[in-house]
């Protein structure tokens, strides 16, 4: 009986063993860091080094100021707007790819997923590329007579949108189609034969089964527009600010860390706090209902 | 008689215990999937175990092979304990309902993985996977990958692979689960001599009675996680243990009444039969080939029943009876074109040595 | 009568929206590679003339081509790392049935949910205090948290398909647990491993928002390079670098999908 118990604690061991490496790379280079940023949100001063008390001086800082609150609504502003546009073209695309026969698909889902994994920094640039004075869309239209001269396309506000439209369709096409594919196409069928037209069956069936998927999707999505700021930095221009590139410069120009942390920390939360109440409000009642995770 | 008896004799010796199962219990959380199971297998015998879907066969099997660990009890194999000895350590062979063939093997890596894992010699793993594949009659096959053979095939290599170990117990669950009718009767034959011809102690999981009457030497019957009858086939078939029993192996029909003083069995409603066993409340189980013509019986009180409906059974004509307020049900043959009718009245008797009596319902 | 041309209507739609999709999607690295072959100084499209000039100048520049091979090497290392973490740990989760299960599985994923800000400014306070600051190593480390998840999830992914019968019947073929793993598990995830390596390599290569933070001294990968040197100017130059990063990332998209199919690469 000990020489068991003795083997069953070796095999526990084994598999704490397994998990150890994983599980402490995430907790000493994520936990803790996450911790820190909390922590140093809280020196008064504008340096950590040799920084020390507890104080809301940079809260204070943030929610006093005017123009840190209007940036911080305008990227909120820009999160949701992206989820939406995100949503009303990714879907269609991520439904037909799910339709579609595998081997129609691959090509497909290669367009979908080499931008997905290219450099941020190369797609952005070709976006500047595109939309420059001598680019092709300019070109386009003053061909088309449009425009009679070439415009400045960049640097707004239209410019970032589109820019992260396109930076985060993959995901939402992804997740759609993810969804979809578990949705049985003989229950649309069903309900089509059941003289429901097309427009009927897609409300009555394929959106309620797809919805908790897809905010998920679409929560994850919001979290990282909210906190872009290659994207606003490099098509923006100082018109088109976010919270992101405000953090990165208290960051890396100004070396006001306690101030970059307290604004990363404020980030964070907003994001987590729009997760948490669409987990709640929507997806909890919805998957209570449907038994469809 | 003389050489009957050396006979005995000599299975007698031979036929030491190889596996014990010794009051196993499986919970998953609260739920209890076997309460309390005890089994022992001799060596070369062939132990089916026969039970509805769901009703524990294969977690029995899978703690005995070592990949499911029992909350309480022990098992044995040969008279060690290996209730917390891992599945490579047990030598059991195993042929999986799905036969669980390496993908990225041949045949003849398949079944030489085994040999590889206890390190046997080169030249001497080819001669013993040759022999293997000659005896499951593979041997031009032996370079091919499992997803190229049909099901059959995969079904042999798999046998092939465990028995190259020459393991203590061989272990079959549902082998034949996956394979069309005609397919399945064929290599049950064969599987059948091969077993024989290897003198290989097996334990068989089926809920296939044919299967389990036609192949065992002993069959447990198991219900919700308990064995429920161990018996020969003829002992399950002819004298079922319990009313579970009858009704899962072949067909019968159950009478309720009760054995009275005098040794007589008597239904509510005054069909009466000699019996024997307890005084009370019982049921008696008639075998459908039991129920004979009444002329066929002739020292036996003849009985008026009405024929509710007939219909073939191969070579016998299946007649469900009404006799008073019972039911019954009959197999039996008629010349051609004498075949009675539903409505029409027969005369029957029950065979009174082949009627048993089990405890009655709750 | 209505319905059918509203049905008809919308189908319509719906392909006109699948084709601009398709096309936001691959136009800006089309155009990338387009622009880079130009023989002109500046940026415009349809460009003019052709030319390897800016490919030669890319070869010349030890400013972007050390950025490439430093982002090469880092790229290997925390593949080959969040592999060895990240098949461990999913192994675990998959093959070992513990309470908390749903909780770890929940953990290792979450690194895709800390904006890189965050992440980025704990890890460099972080690595001051450990004397990790601006290193190669602090850069790596960084690099594995954000690649763990992908590779943690592909590979569980493949586990659960994994039929474990056949993990099971060779135990009962006398292979040890670590020759089971050897022989039977690891060669039937290959597909999984490779996709998962594919993408962690990728990820990593690509990553521009935690570089920036953790390789601001002196290890520059060349996303960092290129996006300091786009603040600057656009011109041909970032187009033949972009376009060696484009190749790179298709190469390595297509070999996983050869390898393993589309469905497996995300
Ligand atoms: N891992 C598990 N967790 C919880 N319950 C389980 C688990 N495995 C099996 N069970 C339950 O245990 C019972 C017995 O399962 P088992 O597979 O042994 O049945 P079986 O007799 O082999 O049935 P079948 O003939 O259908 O194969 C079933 O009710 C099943 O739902
Ligand atoms: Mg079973």
């Amino acid at each position: 009986m000990n020489s068991s118990t003795a083997e069953s604690e070796r095999r526990k061991t084994c598999w704490l063993l397994l998990l150890a490496p994983a599980l402490l790379t995430l907790i000493v280079f994520m936990l803790i860091p996450a911790g820190i940023v909390l922590r140093i949100s809280f020196y008064p001063g504008s340096t950590t080094i040799g920084a020390e008390g507890y104080s809301l001086a940079q809260y204070v800082k943030f929610f006093w100021n005017p123009l840190h609150l209007s940036v911080l609504g305008e990227t909120v502003a820009y999160a949701l707007i992206v989820c939406l546009g995100c949503l009303v073209l990714g879907f269609p695309v991520g439904y037909s790819l799910a339709r579609h026969p595998p081997a129609k698909r691959r090509v497909r889902m290669l367009m979908v997923i080499v931008p997905l994994t290219l450099s941020l920094v190369v797609v952005v640039f070709g976006w500047l590329v595109l939309l420059g004075r001598q680019g092709l869309i300019n070109n386009v239209l003053v061909w088309l007579g449009i425009l009679s001269s070439p415009q400045q396309l960049l640097f707004n506000r239209t410019a970032v949108v589109i820019v992260l439209i396109q930076q985060f369709l993959p995901f939402i096409i992804l997740s759609v189609m993810n969804v979809v594919m578990q949705i049985d196409p003989f229950l649309e069928q069903a309900s089509t034969s059941l003289r429901a037209n097309r427009v009927r069956t897609f409300i009555k069936v394929v959106i309620p089964l797809s919805t908790p998927g897809i905010l998920a999707g679409l929560s994850l999505i919001f979290v990282m527009a909210a906190s872009a700021f290659v994207t606003p930095r490099l098509v923006g221009g100082p018109r088109a600010q976010m919270v992101g590139g405000f953090i990165y410069d208290q960051i890396l120009t100004t070396s006001n860390w306690p101030f970059g942390a307290a604004m990363a920390f404020i980030l964070l939360a907003v994001g987590f706090g729009l997760m948490a109440a669409l987990n709640t409000a929507i997806i909890r009642p919805l998957t209570r209902g449907l038994h469809v995770q | 008689m003389q050489i009957l008896a050396q006979d005995a004799l000599a299975s007698g010796l031979q036929r030491e215990t190889i596996v014990v199962f010794r009051n196993l219990r499986k919970d998953y959380g609260a739920l209890t999937v076997v309460p309390d199971f005890s089994l022992e297998i001799r060596r070369g015998e062939l132990v089916c175990l026969l039970g509805p879907s769901g009703c524990g066969k294969t977690t029995t099997l899978r703690m005995l092979a070592g990949f499911i660990s029992p909350t309480s009890g022990e098992i044995l194999i040969e008279g060690q304990n290996v209730t917390r000895v891992p599945a490579y350590r047990r030598d059991v062979g195993i042929v999986f309902q799905n036969y669980a063939l390496f993908p990225h093997m041949t045949v003849a890596k398949n079944v030489e993985y085994g040999l590889v894992n206890i390190g046997m010699k080169r030249q001497e793993r080819a001669s013993r996977v040759q022999d293997m594949l000659r005896r499951v009659e593979l041997q031009h096959l032996a370079e091919r990958y499992p997803r190229e053979l049909s099901g059959g095939q995969q079904q042999r290599v798999a046998l092939a692979r465990a028995l190259a170990l020459q393991p203590k117990v061989l272990l079959l669950d549902e082998p034949f689960s996956n394979l069309d009718a005609q397919l399945r009767v064929r290599l049950r034959d064969d599987l059948h001599s091969l077993i024989r011809n290897l003198k290989m102690t097996t334990l068989f999981v089926t809920h296939d009675q044919d299967e389990a009457l036609t192949l065992a030497d002993r069959i447990v019957v198991m219900n919700k996680g308990a064995a429920e009858q161990v018996g020969s086939p003829e002992e399950i078939y002819d004298a079922p243990a319990t009313r579970f029993v009858a009704e899962f192996v072949g067909q019968c029909s159950l009478l309720e009444g009760q054995i009275l003083d005098g040794g007589e069995f008597r239904t509510d409603d005054g069909l009466k039969l000699p019996a024997f066993g307890q005084v009370g409340k019982a049921t008696a189980v008639i075998r459908p080939e039991n129920v004979k013509k009444a002329r066929e019986m002739p020292g036996v009180p003849a009985r008026r029943a009405r024929i509710e409906t007939s219909g073939y059974h191969g070579a016998l004509t299946r007649l469900q009876l009404r006799l008073g307020g019972s039911k019954l049900i009959m197999d039996t043959q008629f010349p051609v074109g004498q075949k009675p009718k539903p409505g029409e009245q027969i005369d029957i008797a029950i065979d009174p040595v082949a009627v048993r009596f089990v405890p009655p319902v709750q | 009568m209505f319905s059918d041309i509203v049905d008809r209507m919308l189908a319509g739609v719906g392909k006109l929206v699948r084709v601009l999709v398709y096309l936001t999607l691959i136009l800006p690295g089309v155009i990338v590679v387009a622009t880079s072959f130009t023989s002109g100084n500046a940026m415009r499209f349809p460009p003019t003339g052709f030319s390897l000039r800016w490919y030669y100048a890319f070869w010349e520049s030890s400013l972007f081509f050390d950025s490439l091979t430093l982002s090469l090497k880092l790229a290997a290392l925390s593949t080959v790392l969040s592999l060895l973490f990240g098949f461990a740990a999913a192994f675990a989760i998959e093959r070992h049935k513990f309470s908390g299960r749903e909780l770890i599985r929940g953990f290792m994923l979450s690194p895709l949910l800390i904006p890189a800000v965050v992440l980025g400014l704990g890890l460099m306070q972080l690595q001051v205090w450990i004397g990790l600051s601006q290193t190669f190593v602090g850069l790596l480390i960084g690099h594995v948290v954000v690649t763990l998840p992908y590779v943690v999830r592909t590979l569980s992914a493949s586990m659960v398909l994994l039929d474990q019968n056949l993990e099971q019947a060779a135990m009962s073929l006398r292979a040890k647990p670590a020759t089971v793993l050897r022989t039977i598990t690891i060669p039937l995830l290959v597909p999984g491993i490779i996709s998962a390596g594919v993408f962690a390599f990728v990820t990593s290569f690509g990553n521009v928002s935690l570089s920036v933070f953790l390789g601001a001294g002196g290890n520059v990968t060349l996303p960092v390079q290129v996006l300091a040197y786009v603040e600057q100017t656009v011109d041909p130059l970032v187009a033949a670098v972009s376009s060696v990063v484009i190749v790179f990332t298709l190469l390595a998209i297509l070999i996983a999908d050869r390898i393993s199919g589309p469905r497996t690469v995300i």
